[in-house]
Order: C-alpha cells, then sequence, then structure tokens
C-alpha cells in the first residue's frame, strides 16, 4: 500500500480540531496512520496539553482551514484519495471515540509509531470517516506543528 | 515490555532519539493505551483474543475491531446510499 506525508499548524485552543484525515466522498479508502509527531516551535514556555486522537464520522460543511496534499512517500505512487484538513474552522462530527491520546508538555517533541503491522490507527472506508487531532485543555493555547505519516 | 504495539519516542534525545513509552492496542476498538505501571489496572484482557482489552462498556464483548470496523463500513454505506436514493426522488 502506498504510504503518505502530511503535516499541519495551528493553535492548540482547548477542544479545537488542529487537523484530521478523512475519507474521499465517494472512493473512500481505509487510512492506516502508523507515524505521528507533535512539537512546537514558538519559544519555550512551561505549558502542558493533551492530544487527543478520535474519531471522525462526519466532516463539517464549511471546513474552512487548509486542505492538505499528501504527499507520496515513493514519488511513483499515485495521489492519496484521502482529504486532510490543516486548522479547520469548522469543526467536524466526532463519534466512536478516542483511538490515542498523548499528554505532553510545550517543550518536548513526541512522536508515536505503531510496532508492528495491524497495530496502526485505522479509519473505516465510509466517506468523510476518519481520525482527528483535538486539543485537550492547554495551560494556555500555543502554535503547534504536527505531522502524520499514513498509507490507504 | 515484550510485545507493545506502539512507542512513544523522544525524537531530540540521544542521537536517534529515546523511547519514553510503550502503548498497548484495544482488541476491541483499536484504541492505545500507554502502559504505565497502573495501566493494568486499569485494563483488562479478554481471554478469547488473549490481548489486552480497554474497559470501555462496548469492548467487554468479544468482538474483535477489524470485525466491528466492516460491520460499520456495511451498515454506514448502506445507509448513505439509501439516503441519496431518497434524496433523489
Amino acid at each position: 500500500m502506498p504510504k503518505y506525508h502530511i503535516d499541519g499548524t495551528d493553535t492548540n485552543t482547548d477542544n479545537t480540531t488542529m487537523g484530521y484525515v478523512s475519507a474521499h466522498a465517494t472512493v473512500p479508502r481505509r487510512t492506516r496512520i502508523h507515524d505521528i509527531i507533535l512539537g512546537s516551535r514558538v519559544a519555550p514556555v512551561d505549558q502542558a496539553v493533551g492530544y487527543e486522537f478520535s474519531r471522525i464520522t462526519a466532516e463539517n460543511g464549511a471546513p474552512g482551514g487548509t486542505a492538505l496534499t499528501p504527499v507520496p512517500l515513493d514519488p511513483a505512487d499515485a495521489a492519496a484519495t484521502n482529504k486532510p484538513r490543516s486548522a479547520p474552522t469548522g469543526e467536524p462530527t466526532y463519534g466512536g471515540g478516542i483511538v490515542l491520546y498523548i499528554p505532553l508538555h510545550q517543550r518536548p517533541t513526541m512522536r508515536w509509531v505503531s510496532a508492528k503491522e495491524g497495530a496502526e490507527l485505522v479509519t473505516p472506508a465510509v466517506a468523510d470517516d476518519g481520525i482527528g487531532i483535538l486539543s485537550d485543555t492547554p495551560t494556555t493555547a500555543f502554535a503547534m506543528i504536527w505531522g502524520m505519516d499514513f498509507e490507504e | 515490555m515484550r510485545s507493545p504495539d506502539g512507542h512513544l519516542i523522544d525524537p531530540n534525545a540521544g542521537v536517534s532519539g529515546k523511547e519514553i513509552a510503550d502503548t498497548v492496542q484495544c482488541c476491541h476498538c483499536g484504541m492505545h493505551i500507554q502502559v504505565t505501571k497502573d495501566t493494568w489496572k486499569n485494563t483488562g484482557w479478554c481471554l478469547n483474543c488473549n490481548k489486552v482489552r480497554c474497559t470501555k462498556k462496548k469492548c467487554q464483548s468479544c468482538v474483535h475491531w477489524e470485525k466491528r470496523m466492516e460491520a460499520y463500513e456495511k451498515t454506514e454505506t448502506e445507509k448513505r446510499r439509501l439516503r441519496l436514493a431518497f434524496d433523489s426522488v
């Protein structure tokens, strides 16, 4: 399966989505996220935050933000069908629960990798379903950067 | 941990990063749980799958997450097909 990379940036205001991957509306495919990186490049201060990776059941009608184009890790691969988005202004609909929770301080960068095949974060092949990154109770919101590698 | 499902890594520590913690995946919903010394107090074990499961109510019955996802895909695709058909009438 071809692998793709996406990354985005947003301010981690409490309970807002910083980015998401969501399946294509007409040709949905399963997405398997196997690598995630979270960090910040603003001046270091002591702030704490939690990041929830939750399932999305529907995209907002007016999502706003920036539509991302997944970059194939192998240039010979075709373009991804997935339609990820960074810093959306219209919140997607969440349902189906949290699949990963990463509590993090502002200073370090954190990377999560799946240890084996089959342990990735998988989204169903249903139109507009996906996984979003939700900020959870930052002490003070700050600009953060996220990146994801996925296959579909 | 002997057979983790995921790793949390600090990529800036050392030459190639330092592993901070392991994660284990619930065999019934696919959620990853960070392994700490107290993890085992808050997780269950499915004797059928012989794997870790989380404590969510829906995860108490033994249905593998992939089977659950296949059922969800089937019903959702059908629901949306019917909705489209209804809208076009």
